[in-house]
């Protein structure tokens, strides 16, 4: 867990201080990129490491001067209740993940190897791959439904079993479906990669079972 | 979970989305985040500590960008609701020189790197940071050192003219930088600030 020092530069972070943001990033870089490194490291892999692990540390060092950049700019919003300062940076980084590291693994792949794959069809979960564009109407209503059904996924996240909670934030930050969801949970949580399938599956049907609950 | 597709893959996947879904616009991250997060920051890396240096400070140099010294300064002091003449007192600096060096109109040259130090250290400072690559380019234009010329350069003073920028009107095309000599000496303007910073830290944390 990293420490607490975060908070007394929150103020000054707020305040638009620059000189706050160079204490932030001396105090909270290595914190950060060693996560997000370690992210994607696990995405690379999950594709057959198409990128040297020299590059992935190169675009790792990309992404994490993206995410506190991206923390500074939206520093208004953080909520200091519901994550520490570190870890919502991190959470910044993993939103650019596809922008970075996974646009260039896909180049890399696309290059390596034939048979490789096609991850502009897979892609990430919740990536909708059709280019298909909706009916205005039909989008209206989908939205609706779906501001209905976020709050839903959160409130069920809430009220999970700590662990089948901290399992599928896990593989929602690995931010891919099958064996490199196990293995972050694997990272993340400490287990083996038996343990952590386990896990998941345990975590996935409490939050299904949740979910058709009336 | 890692066999050929199931009914289990299919509800992970859906789970998945939905997740995704439920946390891309927003700005309140999922929860357990600090859990999982702490744990993938602590597995081993591989990297020395050099190579988390070397990117920590590219990171710092990068968001840096067009930061000016004497603004951060000013900010900085503005953020912790001192008057000039109140840090001035504190690092132990004229209030004169302490305004023109947050106007950008200081000379290095007249500012010892120890009393700069203090200032940083007065600041709330223990190291120079974001504020490395601003400073480092204000002591490459102060602390200009010139290669011999033919022999000595006379000059009047004038009025509102800087010191550095008097000796570079004066020498240009007469004298040629010493590019080497130059960053010496800003080298060891920087280390001398940074040391100062090390050791004002040092005796406050006994």
């Amino acid at each position: 867990m990293s420490s607490d020092s975060w908070r007394a530069f929150l103020p000054m972070l707020r305040a638009g201080d620059d000189l706050a943001k160079g204490q932030l990033v001396e105090a909270y870089f290595d914190y950060v990129y060693s996560a997000l490194l370690r992210l994607s490291r696990l995405l690379n892999s999950k594709w057959y490491s198409p990128l040297p692990d020299v590059e992935i540390q190169e675009l790792a060092e990309e992404l994490a001067g993206l995410a506190f950049g991206k923390a500074f700019a939206d520093i208004a919003s953080f909520d200091e209740s519901k994550s520490a300062l570190p870890s919502w940076i991190v959470w910044k980084g993993r939103a650019a993940l596809k922008g970075t590291v996974l646009k260039e693994i896909r180049e890399a792949a696309r290059h390596s190897r034939r048979g490789t794959p096609d991850l502009t069809e897979q892609g990430f979960a919740g990536e909708d791959a059709s280019g298909a564009q909706p009916d205005p109407a039909d989008e209206a209503v989908r939205r609706l439904s779906m501001a209905e059904s976020d709050s839903r996924v959160r409130t069920i996240l809430a009220s999970m079993l700590p662990s089948h909670r901290q399992a599928l934030t896990a593989a929602y930050l690995g931010a891919a479906s099958g064996s490199s969801a196990v293995d972050v949970i694997a990272t993340a949580m400490g287990t083996s990669k038996f343990a952590a399938d386990s896990l998941l599956r345990r975590a996935v049907r409490e939050f299904r079972r949740r979910w058709v609950a009336k | 979970m890692t066999a050929s597709p199931t009914g289990e893959d299919n509800d992970l996947e859906m789970t998945l989305k939905q997740i995704e879904a439920a946390y891309a616009a927003g700005d309140v991250p999922p929860p357990g985040l600090d859990e999982v997060v702490a744990q993938l920051a602590e597995s081993p890396s591989g990297l020395t500590s050099d190579e988390f240096g070397r990117r920590r400070r590219r990171t710092l140099d990068q968001l840096s960008g067009n930061l000016q010294f004497g603004q951060l300064v000013r900010k900085r002091r503005e953020v912790m609701g001192l008057e000039i003449d109140e840090l001035a007192k504190r690092a132990k600096v004229r209030p004169s020189t302490l305004d023109e060096l947050e106007q950008g109109d200081a000379d290095l040259h007249t500012i010892d790197a120890v009393i700069l130090g203090n200032l940083l250290y007065s600041l709330g400072l223990d190291a120079l940071g974001i504020a490395e690559r601003p400073l480092r380019e204000l002591a490459e234009k102060h602390l200009t050192i010139y290669r011999a010329g033919p022999g000595q350069v006379f000059g009047r003073t004038r009025k509102a003219v800087r010191t550095h920028t008097r000796r570079r009107d004066l020498l240009g095309g007469i004298a040629e930088p010493d590019r080497d000599a130059t960053r010496r000496a800003v080298e060891t303007y920087l280390t001398e600030v940074r040391e100062r910073l090390n050791e004002l830290g040092t005796s406050q944390s006994r």
